[in-house]
């Protein structure tokens, strides 16, 4: 036990000592995350309005004429369920609900949006407007319904926060782990500490604990600072939200920090090592859903993003962060967080060496 | 009964015979040179002593323990200097013995041991900065951490000027000594002459000798061979060390 504590410690004092440490895994994803937290990207999702159709076959002509409007883009969804998921995500900033056989006599075209978005009711229903009168059925006034639907959006920002955190663990992760031990390596410092009675899981353990635990503290800082700066909430109050958040960030830091053990024990060569930490971690920064999501890729590029252990870290923490998701809740992303965990560990338990 | 048991150790790297076949005693109390040029073995066959290397075979006894059965144990007994000596950079020296210390489990007096090996003054300095003759006097606090029973210093003075290699000299006598068995590799003869009650000549992964170094001076002029060298009552470095004095420069 001592000689864990005995690592935790020096790694820990080495960690604090060099700048360039503290640089990359505290100063950069802050400084990240407070440029695209005020970032005013436009349209981000403002163009997107989701479509759900009671008819079969029915209103075609109206379908037609939104999927045919330049000024948005029609997305089609199968119930308001799945609309109100999507306006949730952002992936939607509102969504029209046509009856059965419409007639502006008689039934109501829906239109809904998020509190805080009631500009894109307007859009909407100027354009369906717009459509209507092409029919000549002007003074039809009343053949629309507009309905606000509460969902706690926060926008880009919202999103970029939890985003860069789950970001920062994963850099944090793996390049801690890949620059250190080479670093150790060209010293020679490994050779000398094999000829001490200790055995190598001390010394991993203990390198690793001490940077699980500016890990953590890395995503403490992070997220409070998106509250205290950028002005996002996180957690909407729940606490198990906010435990599952670190619960995350843990399972996340163990899986990176193995990741980067696994890294340096397979790389060909000392030098190579850095090349294929950044050949990992390149794609899940921009196919992970850390700056935007994942929705906006093509397809096939969703199915590989799906597969990356970062697409779902970062989603299981923007849930809690945003929606008060606990971990229940995000079952499915904390699963496959401990699923992707118990491949990367076993791969490096398994490569392991000393030099 | 010896301290150190060697029987026809063997290391091979793939079609590599780096150790062919070594075997020597070393009795407690001794200090006992491996001499031999670059390439030799010398380092493999102290690595495989200090049980960083396994052998591909043959025997190794310190203490009674077999160094690759008992590893754990040997490392326990013995202190180790490493050839290239280095440390965590961004530790002081005193945190650097403090951990090590921590590793053996040891509950040595760190200040002790730092002003024993002259750092004592130095102790908050970080490792980076050093000077070779002070990281291998750091390396010496380190291998001094367990009170170990067998010292392993491998090239100790290789790269120092001649105060500090006479300092670190100094150094072994004193462990000497406290009793201890030291093992030391050099390739400088002047060093063994100076150190070592008995050494071993190796050449090619091979022992060509064993002998006092007395012995093999004897040995080799009773053959009729007679040195090319003046005999001078003094060397150079005796004029060097006289004009500059014995003080340490790097501090």
């Amino acid at each position: 036990m001592k000689i864990y504590l005995g690592f935790i410690i020096a790694s820990s004092k080495m960690f604090f000592r060099r700048k360039s440490s503290i640089f990359w895994s505290l100063f950069f994803p802050v400084v990240t995350m407070l440029v695209f937290g005020n970032a005013n990207i436009l349209g981000f999702s403002a163009p997107n309005v989701g479509i759900v159709n009671y008819s079969q076959n029915g209103n075609s002509e109206i379908v037609e004429k939104l999927n045919a409007a330049t000024s948005i883009k029609i997305i089609s969804m199968s119930s308001p369920d799945e609309a109100i998921s999507a306006l949730e995500k952002g992936s939607i900033a509102s969504f029209i609900e046509i009856p059965q056989n419409f007639s502006p006599q008689v039934s109501k075209i829906v239109i809904t949006t998020r509190k805080g978005d009631e500009s894109e009711l307007e859009l909407v229903q100027n354009l369906i407007y717009t459509i209507l009168n092409d029919k000549a059925e002007l003074g039809s006034g009343d053949s629309i319904e507009l309905k606000i639907a509460d969902i706690n959006y926060q926008g880009y920002r919202g999103f970029i926060v939890p985003g860069i955190a789950a970001m920062a663990i994963m850099q944090s992760g793996i390049f801690s782990v890949v620059f250190t031990l080479l670093s150790y390596k060209n010293q020679g410092v490994m050779r000398r500490l094999q000829a001490t009675p200790i055995s190598p899981s001390h010394f991993i353990v203990g390198h690793l604990v001490s940077r699980l635990i500016i890990i953590v503290t890395q995503t403490i800082l992070l997220l409070s600072m998106g509250v205290l700066i950028v002005g996002v909430s996180i957690g909407q109050g729940n606490i198990l939200a906010l435990i599952n958040i670190l619960f995350l960030s843990i399972l996340g830091g163990i899986l990176f920090l193995s990741i980067g053990l696994a890294i340096s024990s397979l790389a060909p060569s000392e030098d190579s090592a850095p090349a294929l930490a950044n050949l990992v971690t390149f794609p899940m920064l921009f196919l992970s859903g850390v700056f935007f999501p994942i929705d906006f890729l093509p397809k096939f590029v969703v199915y590989f993003s799906n597969l990356l252990p970062l697409t779902h870290l970062a989603e299981g923490i923007r849930l809690s962060a945003l929606y008060g998701q606990n971990t229940i809740s995000t079952l499915p992303q904390v699963g496959i967080t401990f699923l992707w965990l118990i491949i990367a560990f076993t791969i490096c338990a398994k490569t392991f060496k000393w030099e | 009964m010896p301290i150190i048991q060697v029987e026809n150790l063997k290391k091979n790297y793939d079609d590599f015979e780096a150790v062919r076949g070594i075997s020597f005693d070393v009795s407690k109390g001794e200090v006992f040179g491996l001499l031999g040029p670059n390439g030799a073995g010398k380092t493999t066959t102290v690595e495989i002593l200090e049980g960083i290397r396994k052998p591909s075979s043959g025997k190794a006894i310190i203490n009674h323990l077999d160094v690759v059965k008992d590893s754990k144990a040997v490392k326990n007994i013995i202190g180790v200097q490493l050839q290239s000596v280095n440390f965590f950079e961004m530790l002081s020296i005193y945190e650097i013995v403090e951990l090590f210390s921590v590793l053996y489990s040891s509950k040595s007096n760190i200040d002790d041991l730092l002003k024993r090996v002259g750092l004592y003054e130095k102790k908050k300095s970080y490792f980076k900065p050093l000077s070779g003759g002070q990281k291998q006097r750091l390396s010496i606090a380190v291998a001094l951490v367990n009170n170990p029973k067998v010292l392993f210093f491998d090239e100790p003075t290789t790269g120092l000027d001649p105060q500090a290699r006479r300092n670190m000299w100094d150094l072994i006598k004193s462990f000497q000594k406290d009793g201890k068995t030291i093992v030391l590799t050099t390739h400088y003869m002047e060093e063994a002459e100076e150190l070592c009650d008995r050494v071993a000549i190796i050449d090619e992964g091979k022992i060509i000798k064993i002998n006092s170094p007395e012995n093999l001076i004897e040995e080799l002029t009773k053959s009729g061979f007679k040195t090319s060298k003046k005999i001078r009552a003094a060397t150079l470095e005796d004029v060097f060390i006289n004009l500059t004095g014995k003080s340490l420069r790097e501090d």
